[in-house]
């Protein structure tokens, strides 16, 4: 677990490690509780997975731009 | 050039006024999927300081043990985690509360009582500041209402941004959360997805946050000593000119969408006329405040970028805007009426499209609140917007289409009145909705004013309200501390 201080070294350390990925939650935990047990590993496959969630918000934007593009070309121009 | 074709320019110059803020909304929701890519998680690190969590509370007695509650469980190591209660000279049963509270959770919430209140919520804010500041334990201190309801991952998820220590300020997405919210609170529930879940994820990817959430502040110990160890007490918005502060200092303050805080909103017109009056003429005095940031891009922060100064100054003066392009509309109307009518219908084709995009956007990324709210989402311009969209598409659908179906026919001193209105609808949901808290005081007022709420739309309710922040602000009025109140029907 991580406490304050965090320090430009620690920084470096990771930069130098951008592949590391943390272990899976234990076979008895769902995500969300293992997230909770706040061990460094646990904290860090959370914020993986809100990273990866986020591309949700990219698929939305496209949607919502692909319907009303549609809709406009269905409806026609004015008048 | 004559005449005429210089009044037929200054028309479509004023509305085209009218299309920037259209624009910059549009640009705002063309930003927003690129925080799928533009985002600061890739820089974040587990990391749990010790965190004051400082609640500035006058006559909270009934949502307190709610929410205070609700912080003793969140998912957060207890010994890096204390609460202190600034109890602003409550009348009510708040010292009670808070100190039965600091009894069940000893040594983690604390009661600091102030015998002189009624100064406003920052001096109540600096008055718990000072005391934190005046300890080392302290990290980091989170700033929060006393209503609000903090999921219990939310503050883990805002502390791992202060582990790179560029950030100085972390903020969450406040969310409408009452049990059963009436009318009012679903406009404002769907107009947090836009304001927040989206806007707010917009500004992170342009690096520039407009607005740390008064509910929801997250500061470095550092970044609080570095804004003068605490909160300006001159302005109705404390928490933007922290954020901006912080910003022109150099250090960047972030956004986390996944951290969620749950809040009570005003369910009634005129309580929601007293909140967002307070908010518009905050943000005037912060113009004014920061009149020396806008429009000057520098290295160290993104304020002074042209593309932040084009979204705060067009939230900002949309209801000029607005005004300006219904004068150019009807201007051209008097010297070409074929001609405005197609410059019209050519507006509201754009004005349909963008409203499509906005509110599917708004809906999608936050599924749970537009379930809740999505009829609210559609009729956010409107009933009365939406009838000018469709007459801009279908030009006779009101001259002739519709009356046909009932055998009659409009005549042309009636379609000219007809256009009139279609024109200048901007203007008149403005003024009609500057009624509306009058109307709703009324008796039976109510059943009233919630339709009307709906004709107008609540967007124009804002603009009504800014335009009360600007007389207000010119006429120098008293500048009160309004609390909104709360009931504590806030659900988790």
């Amino acid at each position: 677990m991580s406490e304050g201080g965090v320090t430009d070294e620690t920084h470096e350390a990771h930069e130098s490690d951008p592949v590391r990925r943390p272990a899976g939650p234990p076979d008895d935990l769902e995500r969300p509780e293992w997230w909770a047990t706040l061990s460094d590993d646990a904290l860090r496959d959370e914020t993986r997975a809100n990273r990866r969630a986020e591309w949700w918000v990219l698929a939305t934007g496209l949607l919502a731009m692909a319907i009303t593009v549609a809709l406009l070309l269905w409806w026609g121009e004015p008048g | 050039m004559t005449w005429a074709d210089a009044g037929r320019l200054l028309c479509l110059t004023l509305i085209a006024s009218g299309l920037v803020p259209v624009l910059a909304a549009v640009y705002q929701y063309l930003l927003l999927p690129m925080h799928a890519i533009f985002n600061h998680w890739g820089k974040v690190e587990p990391y749990l300081p010790r965190v004051v969590v400082l609640v500035p509370a006058w006559n909270e007695a009934d949502v307190l043990d709610a929410s205070l509650t609700r912080l003793m469980g969140l998912e957060y190591p207890p010994d890096r985690l204390k609460v202190f209660v600034v109890d602003d000279a409550s009348t009510d049963r708040t010292p009670e509360v808070v100190q039965g509270l600091a009894a069940r959770y000893p040594g983690r919430i604390v009661h600091l009582r102030r015998e002189k209140g009624g100064e406003g919520k920052a001096h109540t804010l600096n008055h718990g500041i000072r005391i934190a500041l005046a300890d080392d334990w302290m990290e980091a201190m989170l700033i929060m209402d006393a209503d609000v309801v903090y999921r219990p991952d939310s503050l883990r998820r805002m502390t791992r941004h202060l582990s790179d220590p560029k950030v100085g300020a972390v903020t969450a997405y406040i969310k409408e959360g009452s049990a059963k919210p009436g009318p009012v609170a679903r406009f404002i529930g769907y107009e947090y997805i836009t304001a927040q879940a989206a806007a707010r994820r917009s500004q992170n990817v342009l690096g520039a946050l407009a607005c740390l959430a008064g509910g929801a502040q997250l500061h470095s110990r550092h970044n609080l000593v570095a804004v003068g160890g605490g909160i300006n007490t001159t302005t109705l918005a404390e928490d933007t000119y922290t954020t901006m502060l912080t910003e022109l200092q150099g250090r960047k303050v972030v956004f986390e969408p996944t951290a969620v805080v749950l809040a009570e909103e005003p369910d009634s017109v005129a309580a929601l006329w007293k909140q967002r009056l307070r908010w518009a003429r905050g943000n005037v005095q912060i113009t004014r405040a920061f009149r020396r940031t806008w429009f000057r891009p520098y290295r160290t922060h993104g304020l002074g970028s042209l593309s932040f100064g084009l979204i705060w100054f067009s939230v900002l003066l949309l209801p000029i805007a607005l005004t300006l392009a219904t004068a150019g509309i009807l201007g051209l109307f008097l010297f070409d009426e074929s001609f405005a009518a197609q410059v019209f219908s050519g507006l509201w084709w754009v004005g349909a499209g963008v409203y499509l995009f906005i509110t599917l956007s708004t809906l999608f990324i936050d599924l749970p609140t537009a379930r809740r709210t999505w009829f609210e989402g559609f009729m956010f311009p409107g009933i009365g917007t939406l009838v000018v969209m469709s007459a801009a598409w279908v030009p006779d659908l009101y001259t002739e289409r519709i009356p046909g179906l009932f055998g009659g026919e409009v005549n042309e001193t009636g379609q000219w009145w007809m256009t009139l209105v279609l024109y200048s609808w901007a203007v008149i949901a403005m003024s009609i909705a500057r009624a509306l808290p009058w109307i709703e005081k009324r008796r039976g007022g109510r059943r009233v004013a919630i339709p009307l709420l709906y004709l107008v739309g609540f967007g124009p309710v804002l603009c009504a309200i800014s335009v009360d922040s600007f007389v207000k602000e010119w006429q120098g009025a008293a500048q009160t501390w309004d609390k909104t109140e709360k009931s504590g029907k806030v659900v988790g």
